[in-house]
């Protein structure tokens, strides 16, 4: 993967977006790893956390914008609760999560959800799914 | 008669009722009543994560006052709920700006005297805290003796830990405690903290119920007998979702998942129309009258 480093990139609106949203330090990331090794669904991500916060170093936020990784987050917490270096990754992850949803770019639709899901799911399942996977518009 | 304001939120009154209905008939057999706040609202199901999207604290923090008209306390049960405004309360308080921009949201009685020291609690923290595992073991008709039950430890009542305040969600005991009070035999088992898979059942229902079984197969090789969740959440991925496990594992054995006042209704002895069993998926029957609990 070909990466180029310049200065727009590195402080691009999207990169001051996801500060101020998650009001995380991203560049406190050292790279151990633990919040890939304590989510439940980083087997089925193709960017992991970790990598995650990579790019978000480097200012590669089309990548993540475009992945699987970012609607596949549980929002467990557990990344945020085992980081040793006090960086709530989840609340990156949902940054990325609501910049999408803000340019309109919904995951799910409602309209398509099988009637038998939405019968035997509890409320709060499918108000989670709006509320992660479509936009407020 | 103790009476708390209670929060029972959107799946307790519908999809999760056998959860609301032994938490209110077990607390008044305790000598304690949870009295519904009037006109409350969904509590938005997931705490916002963005820190510019105030207007999701404007529900929870209208439940919180209407509720602080009765007591300084909020008593609510689904996980969901618990952490939605457990967390929306510390942001309230603690956030002065943020507390101005919502309370612009709000009728003027409520601006000037907004609750901030509130507490919004889960009723295990009533059996806890304020009644006591050891005064609860004292009340309780029926002791579980031998049900090997597995405490599953959802991400919502604990984590994160610094906003939610409840118990160390590394090493949590309190489920475990409570087992024991009602005679059961807590088994720990590794993915007791684990993700269930949670509301990606939405979008990408075959991960979520990887998620769920992995934490079945750990409770059961662990020697359990049946899990216990707190969660309406948890309790569709792991007791609904198992039917899809049958068929997609020939050696998936079907496990029962109790809400956690469920299980106190059996130890009180409360009717079985109360207890309603009839909405679980894998129906605990065979094993409760195994046990000879039924």
């Amino acid at each position: 993967m070909k990466i180029v480093l310049n200065k727009e990139r590195l402080n691009s609106a999207y990169v001051q977006t996801i500060k101020d949203i998650s009001l995380q330090k991203i560049m406190n990331c050292y790279q151990c790893g633990k919040c890939t090794a304590g989510c439940p669904v980083a087997d089925y991500m193709d960017i992991v956390p970790n990598e995650m916060m990579r790019l978000v170093m480097l200012g590669e936020i089309e990548k993540l914008l475009s992945s699987k990784a970012i609607w596949l987050c549980t929002s467990c917490f557990q990344c945020g609760t085992r980081c040793p270096k006090g960086i709530e990754v989840h609340r990156v992850f949902e940054a990325l999560r609501s910049i999408a949803l803000r340019e309109g770019k919904n995951y799910t639709d409602i309209e398509k959800l099988p009637d038998e899901m939405l019968d035997e799911m509890p409320q709060q399942a499918i108000i989670a799914g709006f509320r992660k996977f479509e936009s407020l518009e | 008669m103790v009476s708390y304001p209670y929060f029972p939120g959107c799946a307790l009154s519908t999809k999760a009722k056998a959860l609301d209905i032994c938490a209110r008939e077990a607390m008044k057999s305790l000598g304690y009543e949870l009295k519904e706040i009037e006109d409350w609202t969904c509590c938005g199901a997931v705490f916002s994560l963005a820190e510019d999207e105030h207007i999701r604290l404007v529900s929870p923090a209208r439940t919180i006052f209407k509720s602080s008209k009765v007591s300084d306390k909020l008593v609510t049960l689904c996980s969901a709920c618990f952490n939605v405004l457990r967390r929306s309360q510390k942001v309230l308080k603690e956030n002065k700006q943020r507390r101005e921009r919502v309370l612009n949201y709000m009728d003027e009685e409520a601006v000037e005297n907004y609750p901030e020291n509130l507490k919004v609690i889960h009723l295990i923290e009533i059996f806890r805290d304020e009644i006591g595992f050891e005064n609860l073991s004292k009340e309780i008709k029926k002791h579980l003796n031998g049900l090997k039950i597995a405490p599953f430890y959802d991400c919502l009542t604990f984590r994160p830990p610094k906003e939610m305040e409840f118990e160390d969600p590394e090493n949590p005991r309190i489920y475990s405690n409570y087992i024991t009070a009602l005679g059961g035999e807590p088994i720990d088992f590794p993915y007791r903290s684990e993700c269930c898979g949670a509301h990606i059942s939405v979008s990408n229902p075959e991960v979520s119920l990887e998620c769920s079984m992995r934490i079945l197969n750990s409770a059961r090789l662990a020697g359990a007998e049946a899990l216990l969740t707190s969660c309406p959440l948890c309790h569709y991925n792991l007791d609904a979702r198992q039917k899809e496990m049958a068929e997609k594992r020939i050696d998936f054995k079907p496990m029962p998942v109790f809400y956690l006042t469920q299980l106190l209704g059996i130890a009180l002895e409360l009717p079985e129309n109360v207890l309603g069993f009839e909405k679980n998926y894998v129906s605990p029957l065979p094993l409760l009258k195994e046990k000879g609990l039924l």
